[in-house]
């Protein structure tokens, strides 16, 4: 309701958009396109804008919350040449730790952390564009967070930070109503059901309510049971909405057919003649595999990067946790904590690489440091290294040398899996692996002292 | 008198990391005066998860072995400690005492497990203390094993008599180390995933121009003439004879299908190394 009072200042007129993955080549270039996701209807997909919108000037200026680029974004070596690009005229970073990317910042704006400040939420509920996360939890918990002690240091909490701005903007009271974050979250409890089953008193005292299951005649049907049986769709879910329907509301899927598709009508409507994305799914050669011919005898092993095991992309790495110390997720060697790479014996054994020596994975795109683990679990002619590294820590010039934080998204293509959609193409990526010798790393102190020159 | 007793199944075990991290968070930061001193941020690694890859790519298996404190009967640390720093209590758990230990980095050598830790900072050795601060506390397990999701991790608290019993009928195993029986009170389940070596390989065939993989073809697993083992291969054609004594030299494999024997193949076992016979193209 607050966000359609067009006189509060939380109504963004700003409608522009940027694909994150594409944010380089906005600085860049000062132009790019995408194709975001508008999950309205299916034809929400197709939907392409360019940057800068129509009227609109450039961004000149980059407010950044959080330091994740480096770890999670494809080609990540283009974000660094983004940031110190003279079409950038200013950065600010807001984050908790001082990682890679908060470096990069003109200003800097401390936050501090969920232990340091209130809020009230439901634990494995999302929100934003994916409704009932928490279904797959099979209950719910709405959970207070309480601030067990007072920001650290210069830090304040987020919504401290946007209260400072908005009062030297002269927005002060529009946008905080003139209430704290407690008083926001005491007003979200009184807002939501809570009030029927417990006191603000008791739910700050316990710090949870354990949502009971629903009476049996409440529960929602089982998904897709209705279609199998050929009735109408009765499950609770917003989507599609009745507009998306080919013929009547709440009969057959959101297909053009109405039914489970193996040629996709939609695209046929679309984009029948693309050879990137035919309309039945189809196996196509990879661009950058055993099958590119140039690229394989210069790059021969095939490099997979998926989701961290022991961590949430950048959360909870590095840090001076103790996630650190998983055998599996960071190698300390002399007194510095590796990334991974793990690598066949027969691959290992053909660049006189052991376990736990340091390595460089290299690429016409960049080039990492990990730690060695050589290992059957993975193929010959394949490494695997997670994406996901909170540190970016170049040893010479930013954006152009190698990364011992484990940054392995430098490596990886930033190019969409196909022109007509958003989409990344992360574990398509060939790599050489080889031992980190003297000479590099002579060569790297070089590049960081020259560098360092430059910059004084 | 009952004493505690942990079992640990390798089979079960997937290197999650829940126990080192419980550990972690019950004792960094924390003293437990009487029980053990904080343990620092890093370094130590009270409960140790070890891993075992066994064979090679793309027949191989991996396990993985927690190994705490094995809280022995005859605990080597002891007769090396002065001063009685080393305690044997009456319900089995092992502890090093935070004070009267300190400066005695010979009890960290002492220790065939490798689980003792040296804490330069307080000058003092430390290990897993079971969590005896809870148990003494009414737990009823230590946190390791209440953060371990998949059951691989367990505790009993039994006569010794019945813990005997037990480990027999269900044939749980002690880790042997040093020169003199240890008599640990950690007991493994499914130890043979670390400890011995295993035969695969795989079997196909060409049919029509295509290949196959072969599934419900008979393997037999011979050494000096004598029938060992007898496998069928599943529906990739894989077949796995597990649990086989490392560097126990020559095996002979025999393989029936429809009812006709069609390859007989040798497998080396040498050092602790597992074997395969490839892929077998019948």
């Amino acid at each position: 309701m607050y966000q359609r009072m067009p006189q509060l200042p939380t109504m963004n007129s700003v409608s522009q958009m940027i694909p994150r993955l594409r944010i380089p080549e906005a600085i860049l270039d000062q132009t790019c396109e995408g194709y975001p996701t508008d999950p309205k209807s299916i034809e929400g997909q197709f939907k392409k804008i360019t940057y800068p919108a129509p009227g609109h000037s450039p961004a000149k200026m980059y407010y950044k919350y959080g330091g994740s680029h480096f770890g999670t974004m494809a080609d990540a070596n283009r974000y660094a040449k983004a940031y110190r690009c003279d079409n950038l005229e200013f950065v600010v970073n807001q984050s908790i730790w001082f990682e890679g990317e908060a470096k990069f910042a003109d200003v800097i704006l401390p936050a501090c952390t969920n232990f340091e400040r209130w809020d009230i939420g439901e634990t494995a509920n999302s929100g934003g564009y994916s409704h009932h996360q928490f279904i797959q939890w099979n209950h719910r918990i709405i959970t207070m967070q309480h601030k067990c002690i007072e920001p650290l240091g210069e830090s304040k909490s987020d919504y401290q930070i946007f209260q400072e701005l908005a009062n030297r903007l002269g927005l002060g009271a529009p946008v905080t109503e003139g209430m704290t974050e407690l008083e926001w979250c005491r007003r979200l409890f009184n807002a939501s059901d809570l009030p029927k089953v417990t006191t603000w008193r008791r739910f700050l005292r316990k710090g949870y309510y354990v949502v009971p299951a629903p009476e049996a005649h409440n529960r929602a049907p089982v998904s897709y049971r209705w279609f199998a049986e050929g009735k109408k769709k009765n499950v609770p879910e917003l989507s599609p909405l009745p507009s998306d329907y080919t013929e009547t509301w709440r009969e057959g899927l959101q297909t053009q057919s109405g039914k489970l598709e193996f040629e996709s009508s939609s695209l046929k409507r679309y984009a029948p003649d693309d050879p990137e994305r035919p309309t039945i799914p189809t196996h196509i050669p990879s661009w950058e595999g055993h099958h590119t011919k140039v690229l394989y005898e210069k790059y021969p092993l095939n490099l997979i990067s998926p989701h961290p095991r022991y961590s949430f992309h950048t959360m909870f790495d590095a840090k001076d946790g103790v996630i650190n110390d998983v055998k599996d997720h960071r190698i300390l060697i002399d007194g510095y904590y590796y990334w991974i790479v793990r690598i066949n014996s027969q691959d290992a054994a053909r660049r006189g690489v052991k376990s736990n020596d340091l390595v460089t994975l290299t690429n016409d795109r960049g080039q990492v440091i990990c730690a060695a683990q050589v290992t059957e679990r993975i193929p010959p002619g394949t490494v695997h290294a997670f994406e996901g590294s909170a540190i970016y820590e170049p040893i010479g010039e930013p954006g152009a040398s190698p990364d011992r934080g484990g940054c392995i998204n430098l490596l990886t293509p930033s190019r969409n899996i196909i022109k007509r959609s958003h989409s990344t193409a992360s574990n398509t990526c060939l790599v050489e692996v080889a031992l980190f010798t003297e000479e590099v790393a002579s060569f790297a102190k070089e590049v960081a002292s020259s560098t360092k020159e430059v910059a004084a | 008198m009952k004493r505690w007793y942990m079992i640990i199944d390798v089979a079960k075990c997937e290197n999650c990391n829940n126990c080192f991290l419980s550990c972690k968070d019950e004792h960094c930061g924390n003293d437990w005066p009487g029980y053990a001193a904080p343990q620092p941020l890093h370094s130590h690694r009270w409960m140790n998860i070890r891993r075992k890859e066994r064979g090679e790519f793309p027949f191989i298996d991996v396990a993985y072995r927690p190994s705490p404190c094995m809280h022995c009967d005859d605990p080597p640390c002891q007769r090396a400690a002065e001063n009685d720093a080393v305690v044997k209590r009456a319900d089995g758990i092992v502890l090093i005492d935070p004070q009267k230990a300190r400066g005695q980095k010979a009890l960290v050598q002492a220790c065939p497990y490798g689980a003792i830790w040296w804490n330069a900072d307080e000058q003092l050795p430390q290990k897993c203390t079971f969590c005896a601060h809870l148990l003494d506390n009414g737990w009823r397990v230590p946190r390791c094993v209440q953060a371990c999701p998949t059951g691989a991790l367990s505790v009993q608290f039994l006569e010794a008599e019945a813990m005997q019993r037990l480990a027999e009928g269900q044939g749980l195993e002690v880790i042997a180390r040093g020169d003199e029986p240890t008599h640990p009170s950690v007991y493994y389940r499914h130890l043979h995933r670390f400890q011995a070596c295993f035969i695969a390989g795989s079997l196909a065939q060409e049919a029509d121009g295509l290949s196959e993989c072969v599934a419900g073809a008979v393997v037999k697993l011979y050494q000096d003439g004598t029938l060992l083992d007898t496998a069928v291969s599943d529906e990739f054609g894989d077949f796995k004879f597990d649990g086989l004594t490392p560097d126990s030299g020559r095996y002979s494999i025999e393989i029936e299908y429809r009812n006709q024997k069609q390859k007989e193949i040798e497998v080396l076992l040498e050092g602790d190394l597992s074997g395969s016979t490839g892929t077998i193209w019948l």
